[in-house]
């Protein structure tokens, strides 16, 4: 029971937290406008709006910052290291 | 694991609120704290600046902003334990407070360093920068409901994973 009780306070904490986070982010995304992560921290600081390079691939408006054959390559290898290291010591 | 899984992520721009991306760097150090999170996201910064995600001068930013949200989401993590919180609430809360710990580092650094070419005011750029962290932390909300989640399952099926690891240095004196 007590656990149960405890479990309780640390939702209510995040919830509470949410709430206030969620109410700050929509003034500001209001008060800003639409802009990418990029655009939005230029302005924030006033700089000139960075230009697009138009070269991203992107898939349901998801795409990857900087070039993306090093991404899937520097990733590939990043993956194959893990495994090779999985089978040797995660057993 | 934690490296690919991290540099994975942090390159994927999110369609939301304009374009924003996670880091999993408050996961990054629940899993495996903040001395190897350090390490971690050391590696991922310095990779992501050869894709050429952030400049190779900015690591050294990149880096203070990383570390203070990986150690204050496994401050926080650990410091939920003593209220008896469950495994979601103490992951989501950690890295709720973390990306938003992070988030602060960062405007510090730029008021501090400053930046070459701007003409407006401190005050200014201070405004600026709050309503940035504001927008950022409506993503730092599914990060940490994601984060909450991965930790739970990792609790559910590998809760090994999650225990504390003595120091190299205890072992090996006993």
């Amino acid at each position: 029971m007590p656990q149960q009780q405890s479990n309780k306070t640390g939702i209510v904490i995040f919830a509470a937290l949410i709430v206030i986070v969620l109410a700050v982010c929509l003034y500001a995304y209001v008060k800003t406008g639409d802009q990418d992560l990029e655009t939005r921290f230029a302005s924030a600081v006033g700089l000139p709006a960075p230009s697009d390079d138009g070269n991203n691939f992107s898939i349901f408006g998801f795409d990857v910052e900087g070039n993306n054959l090093s991404y899937i390559v520097i990733l590939a290898l990043l993956l194959v290291i893990a495994g090779a290291l999985y089978v040797k010591y995660g057993k | 694991m934690c490296t690919a899984a991290s540099f994975a992520i942090f390159q994927v721009n999110l369609p939301l609120f304009g374009g924003v991306h996670m880091n999993l760097t408050s996961l990054t150090g629940i899993l495996v704290g903040p001395a190897i999170g350090g390490i971690i996201v050391l590696i991922v910064n310095i990779l992501s600046a050869a894709i050429g995600h952030g400049g190779w001068g900015m690591i050294g930013a990149n880096f203070l902003v990383n570390m203070a949200e990986v150690t204050t989401a496994y401050g926080v993590y650990k410091a939920m334990e003593k209220i008896g919180a469950d495994t979601f609430s103490k992951a989501a809360v950690g890295t709720l407070v973390g990306l938003f710990v992070g988030n602060v580092i960062m405007v510090a650094i730029i008021l501090i360093s400053g930046i070459q070419g701007v003409n407006q005011t401190m005050t200014d750029t201070l405004y600026g920068l709050s309503l940035l962290v504001a927008v950022n932390m409506g993503v730092a909300i599914i990060e940490s409901v994601v984060t909450g989640y991965v930790v739970s399952y990792i609790q559910r099926v590998r809760p090994d994973m999650l225990q504390e690891v003595a120091p190299v240095a205890t072992t090996t004196k006993q």
